[in-house]
């Protein structure tokens, strides 16, 4: 697979272009493709919601294909679980940024 | 009494018995022209929408809205004729709604941070030309 076709063609985040300042979405194109690459820590260390977000994506498809019996309530359950972690790893991140600068 | 009249179409459907609801007879509103239950409308595009809602940064409020709204409507169908419609896809409408409303708060709280960060911080602006730039 030709990574480097997507390495030139990520969707850049205007907030940061313009702040200089991450956005709660930053570093999830560069964990995927770390991901792709097979680098799974560097992944994590990146963008630690990559994995619910991507856990819950196939349950969802799996749940609207065979309708998976209480599914939505675990759909409900993966997507507060991945938007807390999403909250809690931006914090973090800030912090450690602001902190080492 | 309306209840006893034999199911409204004369040949019920064969292929799938999962799909007849057996509480149907005991229902007040039994009247389902259909024979068989169908999907809340928009039910899974409002699932769709609450979960991208979340994960997509800086959109949350605009599919968090366009979702609740949706799930409004199919929700009044829904409760005009419950036994017109799968008991499943109406938990999945149920879920896409409160996915949705936690997209939009959530994006509210990310735009009114990106306003005070803007407001604050920025006019510094610099290059997207760096890989840490994505």
């Amino acid at each position: 697979m030709n990574l480097d076709w997507f390495r030139q063609h990520l969707l850049a985040c205007p907030f940061k272009y313009i702040t200089g300042f991450d956005c709660p979405g930053c570093g999830l194109q560069r964990s995927f493709l770390e991901l792709l690459q097979g680098n799974i820590k560097d992944s994590f260390f990146l963008y630690p919601a990559l994995f619910p977000i991507l856990i819950t994506f196939i349950f969802l498809a799996f749940h609207l294909k065979f309708r998976v019996p209480n599914g939505s309530k675990i759909l409900m359950g993966l997507i507060i679980f991945s938007s807390t972690i999403i909250v809690i790893s931006y914090i973090l991140k800030e912090v450690q940024f602001h902190t080492t600068m | 009494m309306e209840n006893q009249n034999p199911p409204f179409p004369p040949n019920p459907p064969q292929g799938n018995p999962y799909q007849q609801n057996p509480y149907q007879q005991n229902q007040p509103m039994g009247g389902n022209p259909m024979g068989m239950q169908q999907d809340v409308p928009n039910a899974t595009l409002v699932l769709v929408m609450g979960i991208c809602a979340i994960v997509i940064c800086g959109l949350g409020p605009i599919l968090g809205t366009i979702g609740l709204v949706m799930s409004g409507a199919g929700k009044r169908l829904y409760q005009a004729n419950p036994s017109m419609y799968k008991e499943s896809s109406f938990k999945n409408l149920n879920a896409g709604r409160i996915c949705s409303i936690i997209g939009l708060c959530l994006g509210v709280l990310v735009w009114i941070y990106y306003i005070v960060v803007l407001v604050f911080v920025g006019a510094a602006i610099q290059g997207a030309t760096h890989y840490s730039n994505y």
